[in-house]
């Protein structure tokens, strides 16, 4: 997945009376040749527009939100800001601008649907809008690139970005990857990384030093962490959000002053572990983020009902909470976590226990004609069962790799010895071990009752061991055990319960382990197609 | 043919219609699976050397011809009452230089009417019909193997089927006495005793005048096969000892020929001093002595068992016969499926069940 944002220029300040402030917000989901549609870029960008609203200081018609523009249309916006800038400046008024991006990108543009726009152009067109104080903020893959096309070098991480090095002007860019990275989606957030925590931090929740307004400097530094530690246990890897700053006077950057929210949660300071802040009715995470014991932190919202939910150990709390309230602890719900998805896309690994019972008709080949040729008869209406037990191990959210054994009884064969009461028979079974791996996908993650559902295909390779117990006519038992590989497939079901480790799986199962030789150049492959079910049992963490 | 002679030979005929087979098997232990120490328990070597050896699986053994000129057997009842076509199917393991045979032996009198080779062949099932014509009882199956090379059988089953699909019949040489007929020229004496409208048995003598040379009468033979009748034909007179099988009085030494078997009293003979006369065995073929089994008899004097005998001793043959009557020396003489056999390919038991030709100590 790619992603990028971009947010530009953003004058932070009340320091001056009346400054004029602008702030364009784009957003596109659309990919160019080759990229995948973004799911979540325009509805970023909308909420980065009502936050600049709610808590930035702007007003409604200071805010340009746009989604899905073309080159033409972005330029043509950059314009009419250039000339109501030029005309403040003209009239002695300081300004700010922000800038905000949030879409596809590559190293040299950005993506708008089939088209591109330049980085090197949308550069030269934000530098030529004569702000007092731009900032600029980028959500895409390889957005640190824009610093580059400006001349900067990237930090190396946000120490370089020290308050000393800020101003009150010139142009400050924050950008949610580097030069080299991807920016990601999170299908949990419903929001890319790295605008969730940007916006979660212009909350409050960035807000270090208790002051009631978030800086550009402490949003870096928030959205710094909490999206490297979101991403880091991704596929694509951690993504490392980047600053670059060109600014002189003295004084910090302000973008958002949640004190001065009209509403607002307060995490108290005995609270403690991963927390969640949800909008009741939008059904939206308003906030994510890690909350220290010791402190209390508080983080603006729009007036309504909140979940705040929070984690901590294996346990996950759940607190109904009014806009404007404090999270009482002794109120919240508590129950044992179950989720194996964590923020970001990362998860918390799992190991799980099946124990199963498989049954089917066993494969006739050459071997078991041969049985026919020599007298015997399989033994009527006597499927193979047998047990299977395999231990997983929750490699990725969606796979699990592990070992898995199962032992087999075949159905016997025999023949009477004709003109006597005699009869020889053959008893045997199979036992295999397998390295096994198995994906699983959740089937409907929207639908209440069945979000519990999972559909799997696994897969094992290993080696199994057969023994074959033959009583002669006399009364005499000859064992032999046969050794060779063994394989494994199927797919099924599996439910994991509510509140417990408990699950089941059902499924089918085709199993082929050729082990079993016999003495004039038979073997018999073992197996046949199975039906698969199984009681499991996940240990560790939520 | 007098009355006794006719219901003699339809008793025959009627014994010889019993098929006998297991299931429709016409062959005991086709796997070779059991075996008596290092013998076949089912088979016969005729020649040669046998040995147990493995086959697909160290437990289920098959049998190995061993030398150049090897052959077992195993005489089968079945008879053509039981079907007239054969499927056979086999498994070997025969190696380029040895030559296997499967020889049919209809009626079992040494006369090979059929033989199969067995191909070279690793394991792979061979399976052919035999059709067999007009009624027969009991057919030998022979399986020799000629040449040094290596040959291992692993399963031989016979199984009567229902149609052989217009093959050519094998045609059974004419039968020896005993053996069942339906018409003369089936037998060798030119002699089908019973009915046409019944299955009868080949008989040497028919009790017609002049059958027979001077001295011999036409009366029970000594029996030649399990799966044959005892045969009617032309034999000494008066030699039959106390307790042998007999048709006529001239047959025994005594002159009384009593429920079939030599005796020393019957209706016409009555035991003098008051003694009874009753029968001395607990079997279906018995002499009829008087006072039997009541320690009576003189030394001397004739008996049919120990008990007979004031000393409490009979000298004379044990007499081993089999549930139809006949004298047998194993099991392997008496006819197949009797009421001691769990199915019709075993022969019945051969007891001892007194003394022939003795006398008191």
């Amino acid at each position: 997945m790619v992603r990028s944002l971009l947010v530009l220029a953003c004058l932070a300040g009340v320091a001056h009376a009346d400054p004029a402030t602008y702030a364009i917000v784009v957003g596109s989901n659309s990919g160019g040749p080759g990229q995948t549609d973004l799911r979540y870029a325009e509805d970023d960008a909308r909420r980065v527009g009502a936050l600049l609203v709610e808590l930035g200081g702007y007003t409604k018609d200071q805010v340009d939100v746009i989604a899905h523009p073309s080159p033409g249309e972005l330029r043509d916006r950059l314009g009419k800001l250039a000339t109501r800038v030029a005309a403040d400046a003209a009239a002695g008024r300081q300004t700010r601008v922000f800038f905000y991006y949030s879409g596809h990108a590559r190293a040299s543009a950005i993506d708008l649907g089939a088209e591109e726009l330049p980085l090197v152009e949308l550069r030269q067109r934000l530098f030529a809008v004569q702000a007092t104080l731009t900032v600029v903020v980028l959500d895409a893959c390889q957005s640190g690139a824009f610093s580059r096309v400006k001349g900067a070098q990237p930090a190396a991480d946000f120490s370089f970005n020290s308050r000393q090095h800020l101003d009150a002007t010139g142009v400050a860019v924050l950008a949610s990857s580097s030069g080299s990275e991807l920016s990601q989606e999170s299908e949990q957030l419903r929001s890319s990384y790295f605008t969730h925590h940007l916006l979660v931090g212009l909350r409050g929740a960035g807000d270090a030093n208790g002051d009631g307004q978030v800086s550009i400097e402490e949003a870096y530094r928030y959205a710094y962490h909490q999206t490297l530690l979101a991403t880091a246990e991704t596929a694509v890897g951690g993504q490392h959000v980047t600053f670059e700053a060109d600014l002189k006077g003295h004084g910090e950057v302000p973008l958002s002053y949640p004190r001065a929210a009209t509403q607002a949660i307060e995490l108290p300071a005995r609270l403690e572990g991963q927390t969640l802040v949800e909008d009741k009715h939008a059904k939206a995470v308003v906030a994510e983020t890690y909350k220290a014991k010791g402190a209390a932190v508080r983080i603006a919202v729009a007036p309504g009902d909140y979940e705040v939910i929070v984690r901590h150990g294996t346990t996950l709390s759940r607190c109904d909470v009014f806009a404007g309230g404090v999270v009482d602890l002794d109120r919240c719900t508590s129950e044992q976590i179950r989720a194996a998805a964590t923020k970001g896309g990362g998860f918390v690994h799992h190991e799980r226990l099946d124990v199963g019972f498989l049954v089917g008709p066993e494969r006739h080949d050459d071997y078991t004609t041969n049985l026919s040729a020599f007298g015997y008869n399989e033994k009527a209406l006597q499927p193979s069962s047998g047990i299977q037990i395999t231990a997983w191990y929750q490699e990725l959210p969606w796979l699990w790799v592990g070992a898995l054994t199962s032992t087999v009884e075949m159905p016997s064969w025999s023949h009477t010895v004709v003109g006597s009461t005699a009869m020889q028979t053959l008893d045997w079974r199979t036992t295999t071990l397998l390295a096994a791996a198995r994906a699983e996908q959740q089937l409907f993650p929207n639908v209440r009752w069945l979000n519990t559902l999972f559909g799997y295909v696994q897969a094992g390779v290993g080696g199994g061991g057969g023994r074959t117990d033959l009583t002669d006519a006399m009364g005499t038992q000859h064992v032999a055990w046969h050794f060779g590989a063994a394989f494994s497939g199927g797919a099924g079901l599996h439910t994991q319960l509510s509140h417990t480790g408990l699950g089941f799986d059902v499924g089918y199962q085709f199993d082929y382990a050729p082990v079993i030789d016999d003495l004039i150049g038979n073997t018999h492959a073992s197996g046949g197609h199975r039906l698969f079910s199984a009681f499991t049992y996940r240990f560790g963490g939520p | 043919m007098n009355k006794r002679l006719s219901t003699f030979v339809l008793a025959g005929a009627a014994f010889s219609q019993l098929g006998s087979t297991d299931c429709g098997q016409a062959v005991r232990d086709p796997g070779f699976d059991l075996w008596c120490g290092s013998d076949l328990c089912a088979w016969k070597v005729e020649r040669g050397d046998v040995a147990k050896v493995a086959t697909w699986n160290q437990g289920d053994p098959g049998v190995e011809l061993v030398g150049d000129d090897v052959a077992i057997e195993q005489l089968s009842p079945v008879t053509s009452s039981d079907g007239s076509c054969l499927e056979f199917d086999l498994i070997a393991n025969v190696d380029e230089l040895a030559q296997v045979d499967l020889n049919v032996d209809v009626f079992g009198d040494g006369s090979v009417e059929h033989t199969e080779h067995i191909p070279t062949s690793h394991w792979k099932p061979l399976s052919f019909l035999l059709p067999v014509q007009g009624v027969y009882g009991g057919i030998r199956f022979e399986l020799a193997k000629k040449g040094s090379g290596s040959a291992v059988l692993a399963n031989i089953g016979a199984k009567i089927v229902q149609n052989c699909g217009g093959l050519d019949p094998v045609v059974p040489a004419p039968a020896p006495n005993g053996a069942v007929c339906v018409e003369a020229s089936g037998c060798r004496s030119g002699l089908c005793g019973g009915t046409p409208l019944f299955q009868g048995v080949c008989v040497g003598c028919t009790g017609a005048p002049g059958q027979c040379a001077a001295g011999n009468v036409c009366g029970i033979g000594d029996p030649t096969s399990p799966v044959y009748d005892i045969p009617l034909e032309c034999v000494p007179g008066g030699v039959r000892e106390l307790g042998e099988n007999c048709l006529f009085g001239d047959e025994c030494a005594s002159g009384i020929c009593n429920m079939g078997a030599c005796s020393t009293c019957d209706a016409s003979h009555a035991c003098a001093n008051g003694e009874t006369c009753g029968a001395d065995w607990y079997a279906s073929h018995t002499p009829y002595v008087c006072s039997p089994n009541a320690g009576v008899r003189k030394a001397g004097e004739p008996c049919a068992s120990d008990a007979d005998c004031a000393s409490g001793s009979c000298a004379g043959t044990p007499r081993m016969q089999c549930d139809d009557g006949r004298s047998c020396a194993t099991a392997a003489d008496c006819p197949f499926g009797g009421p001691d056999t769990e199915n019709g390919l075993q022969n019945g038991p051969c007891d001892t069940v007194g003394v022939q030709g003795g006398s008191c100590q």
